[in-house]
């Protein structure tokens, strides 16, 4: 099992370096023009100096702070609505295809009119961000909600629970491996609100910095821009695994994320 | 005074009519059991009485007290589900004290309880587990404990084995038994199984379309059926219309009615018997045999009538399909329906 896991790392590490050899090879030997993806070497490069500009750590935490921001109330109040209309059918007929409907419109559309009502500041993009995450969250914890087994609402009442009692020890923590997954996917959605809401009008951001960026054709600020990122999906994705091992302790985790084969251990 | 009553209970889901003017008493300390086919209304009549479903009309008395329209919360009534329904989130101890902690009881007499509950069905060790990390059997002993920890009225057991194994099923029948003695619960149990409603119970109800057919104890209910329902529901009555019979056996017919035979009343043998007034004689050729463990169950055509008889596996002689027998039966175990 163990030597299994280490050839599957040693085998992606690989990959990943030919993958990064071949794209530094071919961009030096001319095979194509590099001016389009620029370079490995040269992103290195522009990393550091980005790093020492002051300017890595400024962009990335107004991105960051803007999208956890959305990210944070997006799934407060996705959760709160999900419960509210999961737990009275009849405002969630009469609501749920009003918001279906309204998350049905791209939202990069509508980010144009959330700058002009929230300005060009950091609002506009939390909001975007924020309800971005939150039409993943609310349709989560709707479906978590309506997935609770009856017989489960049914026990804790005769067992002398409150409508309140019931909702907060049962229908909550009964819903939370469907919350949790709408959280993950709005992890993602929330560094896209926040990257087009930068991309549209801003004057700092990772989006801001790219949009900026390669209209000079500095494809290595990008990419940079982009490993970032990816740096951060990934780390965000982590936590979110370490979180959800945490309030799931009572089922198998989920296989989402690198660090499984460890989580899947622990837990049996 | 009785313990529990329904009074002409009726019950529609739309336009099935599930519960027909039914009506039912119930002492205190009882263990009783609804028996019937799915369908009948036995779990309606229990999700009544627990408050889960709302009666379309009559009234339902619990200690003395009507509970027709009360909220469940407030029936202090336990119920145990085929389905365990335990909380997934909490482990074997927080299931357990859920009920206490809704309560507010203090810390201590909560733990004290768990504890006592935990020992009374044999889950000492497991009380950190998670109900994922249980077998069947221990979770439904599981719910059983967080029943029986608040002390309910009444103990509501709906098909609660139906989902376990045959062997389980039998050591947790006699759990159940044990605490209904220890704790003296009244306890109403539902089943389909009328084995399972032989060994449990201290009265059965036999339920059929909304409608209580008969009321016994298990000895009777097996040995006097008042209908041919009853007769075909519980046991393998050998149900044989006179008209034919009288035929079959010489005698006088006795009119537009079935004789009922349970088929281990019925003796067997290779040579004709000497005949008398106590019984019924026939003859035929064996057409089957299926062994079935401690007996041994022979159907025989007997002018092509079938005859189910069922011997004890214990003796030397076994006959084999085709061979031509006599059997014989004491008027006095037959029942005229």
């Amino acid at each position: 099992m163990e030597k299994k896991r280490y050839f599957i790392i040693t085998m992606r590490l690989l990959l990943i370096g030919v993958f990064v050899i071949s794209w530094e090879w071919s961009a030096r030997k001319q095979i194509y023009n590099p001016l389009f993806t620029s370079y490995p070497s040269a992103i290195v490069k522009d990393l550091v100096e980005f790093y020492t500009s002051g300017d890595l750590i400024k962009h990335t935490s107004v991105t960051l702070h803007e999208a956890l921001t959305g990210l944070l109330y997006g799934t407060i109040v996705g959760v709160i609505v999900g419960l509210i209309l999961g737990q009275f059918e009849m405002l969630g007929k009469i609501l749920l295809p009003i918001i279906t409907a309204i998350h049905g419109i791209p939202q990069l559309t509508l980010a144009p009119v959330y700058i002009l009502w929230f300005g060009l500041g950091l609002t506009s993009k939390i909001f975007l961000a924020g309800l971005m995450v939150f039409f993943n969250v609310f349709f989560s914890t709707y479906a978590g909600v309506r997935n609770v087994e009856p017989k489960l609402i049914e026990s804790a009442t005769l067992l002398g629970a409150t409508k309140i009692q019931t909702l907060f020890h049962i229908v909550l923590p009964s819903s939370m491996p469907f919350i949790l997954s709408g959280i993950r996917v709005g992890v993602g959605s929330s560094l896209v609100g926040a990257i087009i809401g930068e991309y549209i009008g801003a004057s700092a951001g990772f989006g801001w910095m790219i949009a900026y960026a390669s209209s000079f054709f500095n494809i290595a600020r990008v990419m940079s821009c982009i490993l970032i990122l990816l740096i951060v999906g990934i780390i965000l994705n982590f936590s979110l695994d370490k979180i959800e091992n945490y309030l799931l302790r009572w089922r198998s985790p989920s296989n989402l994320s690198l660090q499984n084969k460890k989580n899947l251990k622990e837990s049996y | 005074m009785t313990y529990i009553v329904f009074q002409d209970i009726e019950k529609y889901y739309g336009d099935n009519h599930v519960l027909k003017k039914t009506n039912l008493s119930i002492e205190k300390g009882e263990f009783v059991t609804l028996l019937g086919s799915s369908g009948c209304g036995k779990s309606t009549l229990l999700r009544c009485l627990a408050g889960l479903e709302q009666v379309t009309r009559g009234k339902i008395f619990l200690d003395g007290i009507e509970v027709t329209h009360m909220n469940p919360r407030d029936r202090n009534v336990g119920m145990i589900f085929q389905q365990y329904s335990l909380f997934p989130n909490l482990n074997v101890y927080n299931n357990i004290a859920f009920g206490l902690k809704m309560k507010k009881m203090d810390k201590d007499s909560i733990d004290q309880s768990v504890k006592e509950a935990i020992k009374m069905v044999d889950l000492t060790k497991k009380e950190k587990q998670y109900p994922s990390q249980l077998s069947g059997g221990e979770q439904q002993r599981v719910a059983l404990a967080r029943c029986i920890v608040t002390r309910p009225k009444v103990l509501l057991l709906d098909e609660p084995l139906s989902a376990i194994d045959a062997k389980l099923r039998k050591s947790l029948q006699s759990q159940i038994k044990e605490i209904h003695k220890e704790l003296e619960m009244t306890s109403i149990f539902v089943t389909h199984d009328q084995n399972e409603a032989m060994t449990m119970s201290d009265t059965i109800h036999l339920m059929k379309d909304g409608v209580i057919e008969q009321s016994a104890n298990p000895f009777e209910l097996y040995s006097k059926p008042i209908n041919n329902f009853a007769a075909s529901f519980i046991g393998n009555y050998n149900i044989i219309p006179w008209k034919i019979f009288s035929k079959l056996s010489n005698q006088e017919y006795m009119g537009d009615k079935n004789i009922v035979i349970r088929p281990e009343i019925i003796e067997i043998s290779r040579v004709e018997y000497i005949r008398d007034n106590n019984h019924y004689y026939l003859s035929g050729s064996i057409k089957d045999i299926l062994p079935q463990g401690n007996i041994i169950r022979y159907t025989a055509d007997v002018n092509k009538t079938l005859l189910d008889i069922d011997v004890l596996n214990a003796e030397a002689k076994l006959y084999e399909v085709g061979e031509y027998v006599y059997f014989r039966m004491k008027k006095g175990f037959c029942i005229n329906l």
